[in-house]
């Protein structure tokens, strides 16, 4: 929820990752670490499927692998946390020649056009879409570790069929909605 | 080798052992990087893969680095032991910089093309080798800039639907495609395509890529050069195609019987038709139809191909009805049919219809390197054929014999008659010496006698080595009509110098070799005046370039000159055309000497050997 909120905030509030940095970061959490952490899921998401309806404990490197998930939740947030700005027209102020402008003007345009880039482009919309996908990805993450770990009865029965196959289908949606959004600054 | 192995050139997998252990099992490859002593087992692996990440780091720092994938390319095109990479599977965005404490690198300048700069890198040193992209860019942006900059494929390593194919059917489908493969079927008669020559094996790719079509497939090339076999290739290779692999080899059927076979009849067509007859484009309905020595056929049936090969519908002789077919036609020829169509001997129209993407195979002279592999698969089926001992090995200076030698006009064939021969002379050794090899069969006889005239021939005698001379004479001519008469002559030629040879050097020892003579030189040749000037015809009518080297065999020459000199005037006159060619040449001289030594005292035969020599003694002193 915390993530969603954030958007409602007056755009003077949110933070400043500039676009370069944001887009690095984005390449290093997408392109290099999630897509990487895909091959575990081509290569293990049977197994750890049959893992968990046989009540087979799932190999340590295997889980560890999966496990990894976890250090990188707090950037995924960030990453989209940080796209409303990155994304904002109002970055141009900074730069020349816009940047030689009073202060007190860029603080009222800067205003403006982010108040317009979000209306136009619905950006908070997908990042909304893209905050609850991450919350659920969490969500399922934590329940799956649990049942990769062995523990099953109630929680198994919730999990449903292949609920590993499944939340790699989560996860490769959560990473096609990632990479639709845009590299550049959106001029509106 | 019976996987293909490929480089795989990517910073994350080349370095990360556990990711790339992922990346294995769900491609099915088979680590060989040597740097994972506990690799994943990998059931039924497509290909055997090295991973390098073309980057070093020193001091917590990592570099890209071109020059490490270009070493890793090198190390493989062609490895010394004789394999080479089938493919190349490159990452586009390679991270480099700093290395952080939780193990994340910054990222530089230039990481994220910097596999479209190792793609154009190896593109210029290699552009022979297949490389296909493999990275989790989305396709449709990246494909038509790394199509540009010379890669084959892209593969999206991560799509993203949970239902998309599994990675290691796109990988196998790419394999297929694209990736340089040698032959690897278990046929049950052992015969396949052997090589891994880049000739050959760019071949297979195009073999499997015309065998996924329905369209004509041309097939080109000397005799020996393994035809039939490719043929054989892409039927097996057409994985569509449940249906029978059919041969027609027009060469070895009766041309008044080509129609019959290749359309069958209707009951009641023609006299003997007393039932119907599926003819071989039906008979290979839903599979293969080879067709062999595709020049061979009429030029009236030629224009009755036309319908099978453009619309897939037979009708049967006498018959009303066309049939649908769903047949593969490969056809093939070693003749010119340019020159055929252009000489109005082969029909352009036909042409036209099964040209369109010809595949042509490789001399064997073109992929030596072929040959040592070549040589060992061919002995071990002759050993089984023969029951001889096996296993067993050539020694290389044999196999430098074979190597160096000329194969022109036989090739495989050719190679596979010399190994036959030295098993059939040493049934039970260890080692093929130089001494087993034995070149003494410049052509294949059988050839000859298959293309014979049916009822010319009288009977034939032991050995391989029987030409009859009616049976010659009407091939002579038929293939006068049909314009092959330059290869045929280099045949001939070869064919009589052989067993001239033969007769000179070992006529009193062999069995075979004085029945040889006695229908050469007997029989044939001093007994027909006709027949001396078939000969005379054919000897001295082979070109400058191919007769010089023939005369510089002196023994061989003086022989031919002895016989044709008296009798043949175009010999005589091309005898003195070779005269002011071959100045200064001692071949030549000795040749003609030994011809008048030869000749009877007073025969036409020792004047004009003697005036040639003189006129050659003037010109020379001139």
């Amino acid at each position: 929820m915390r993530l969603c909120e954030a958007f409602l905030l007056a755009s003077s509030d949110i933070a400043s990752m500039n676009n370069a940095d944001w887009n690095n970061l984005r390449s290093r959490l997408h392109h290099d670490w999630l897509q990487k952490y895909f091959t575990l899921f081509d290569a293990r998401a049977d197994e750890m499927d049959r893992g968990i309806i046989e009540k087979k404990l799932i190999r340590a490197d295997i889980l560890k692998k999966f496990d990894a998930w976890q250090a990188k939740e707090p950037d995924f947030e960030a990453l989209i946390n940080e796209a409303v700005f990155a994304l904002s027209p109002k970055q141009l102020l900074d730069e020349h020649p816009l940047s030689r402008m009073p202060d007190d003007d860029k603080a009222w345009l800067g205003d403006v056009i982010h108040a317009l880039y979000l209306e136009r482009t619905k950006m908070q919309d997908k990042l909304v879409e893209l905050a609850g996908m991450l919350s659920s990805i969490c969500l399922t993450h934590a329940l799956l570790k649990k049942l990769l770990q062995g523990e099953n009865g109630e929680l198994r029965e919730k999990a449903g069929e292949r609920p590993v196959k499944r939340f790699y289908g989560e996860m490769r949606e959560f990473s096609r909605v990632i990479s639709s959004l845009p590299h550049e600054v959106q001029v509106v | 080798m019976s996987l293909p192995r490929i480089l795989v050139i990517d910073d994350q997998f080349g370095s990360s052992i556990e990711d790339r252990r992922n990346l294995c099992l769900s491609f099915g490859l088979r680590d060989i990087t040597g740097d994972d002593t506990t690799p994943e087992n990998i059931e039924a692996p497509l290909a055997e893969a090295r991973f390098t990440s073309a980057q070093k780091q020193v001091n917590g720092v990592i570099t890209n680095d071109v020059q490490i994938a270009l070493s890793a390319v090198g190390d493989g095109w062609p490895h010394k032991d004789g394999w080479r990479w089938s493919m190349v599977l490159l990452d586009i965005r390679f991270v480099s910089g700093r290395v952080d404490e939780r193990g994340e690198i910054e990222g530089g300048a230039g990481d994220d093309d910097f596999g479209m700069r190792i793609l154009e890198e190896i593109h210029k040193r290699y552009p022979d080798i297949p490389i296909v992209m493999l990275s989790s860019r989305e396709r449709k942006k990246v494909l038509e800039e790394c199509l540009r900059k010379g890669a084959k494929d892209f593969i999206q390593r991560t799509a993203y639907s949970p239902d998309t194919t599994p990675p290691k059917t796109v990988l196998g489908q790419k394999l297929f495609e694209h990736a340089l493969l040698p032959d690897i079927r278990e046929p049950s008669d052992g015969l396949k395509i052997v090589g891994n020559s880049l000739s050959i094996l760019n071949i297979l790719r195009s073999a499997r890529t015309m065998a996924t079509g329905r369209s004509n497939i041309l097939l080109l090339g000397e005799t020996g050069t393994g035809k039939e076999l490719l043929a054989r290739y892409i039927h097996d290779m057409s994985s569509n195609l449940a249906g029978p692999y059919v041969v027609f080899d027009a060469s070895h059927t009766a041309e008044t019987l080509h129609e019959d076979a290749l359309f069958g009849h209707v009951k009641g067509a023609f006299t003997d038709a007393k039932d119907d007859k599926p003819g071989l484009f039906e008979m290979a309905d839903g599979g293969t139809l080879f067709m062999d020595e595709i020049g061979d056929i009429s030029y009236n049936l030629q224009a009755k191909l036309r319908r099978p090969l453009e619309e897939r519908v037979v009708t049967r002789q006498g018959g009303k009805k066309g049939i649908r077919i769903n047949t593969q036609v490969v056809l093939a020829t070693n003749r010119d049919l340019y020159e055929d169509a252009q000489a109005g001997r082969f029909r352009s129209d036909l042409l036209n219809r099964i040209n369109v993407s010809p595949i042509t195979l490789p001399p064997l002279n073109e992929r030596r390197d072929d040959i040592p592999l070549i040589a060992v698969a061919l002995l071990e089926i002759l050993c089984r054929k023969h029951s001889a001992r096996w296993p067993r090995t050539i020694t290389p200076d044999a196999m430098e014999r074979l190597v160096n030698h000329d194969w022109s006009g036989s090739n495989v064939r050719g190679l596979r008659k010399v190994l036959e021969q030295a098993v059939l002379n040493s049934r039970d050794v260890e080692l093929i010496v130089p001494s087993h090899i034995r070149f003494d069969h410049p052509i294949e006889p059988v050839k000859v006698q298959a293309a014979g005239v049916a009822g010319a021939a009288p009977p034939r005698p032991e050995g391989d080595i029987y030409i009859s001379p009616a049976a010659s004479k009407a091939l002579t001519e038929k293939l006068f009509e049909q314009g092959k008469l330059s290869d045929y002559y280099l045949e001939m030629v070869n064919y009589v110098l052989w067993a001239l040879e033969k007769s000179k050097d070992e006529r009193d020892n062999e069995p075979i070799y004085p029945k040889a003579w006695f229908h050469l030189t007997g029989e044939t040749v001093t007994g027909s005046t006709k027949w001396q000037r078939e000969i005379g015809k054919i000897i001295f009518r082979v070109s400058n370039e191919d007769i010089i080297p023939l005369m510089k065999k002196s023994g061989i020459f003086t022989e031919a000159v002895v016989i044709c000199g008296s009798k043949v005037d175009s010999a005589i006159e091309r005898l003195k055309e070779l005269a002011s060619l071959m100045k200064e040449s001692d071949a030549f001289k000795n040749a003609v000497q030994k011809g008048i030594a030869k000749s009877k005292e007073g025969s036409k035969s020792k004047k004009n050997l003697s005036d040639i020599l003189r006129s050659w003694e003037d010109a020379n002193k001139a």
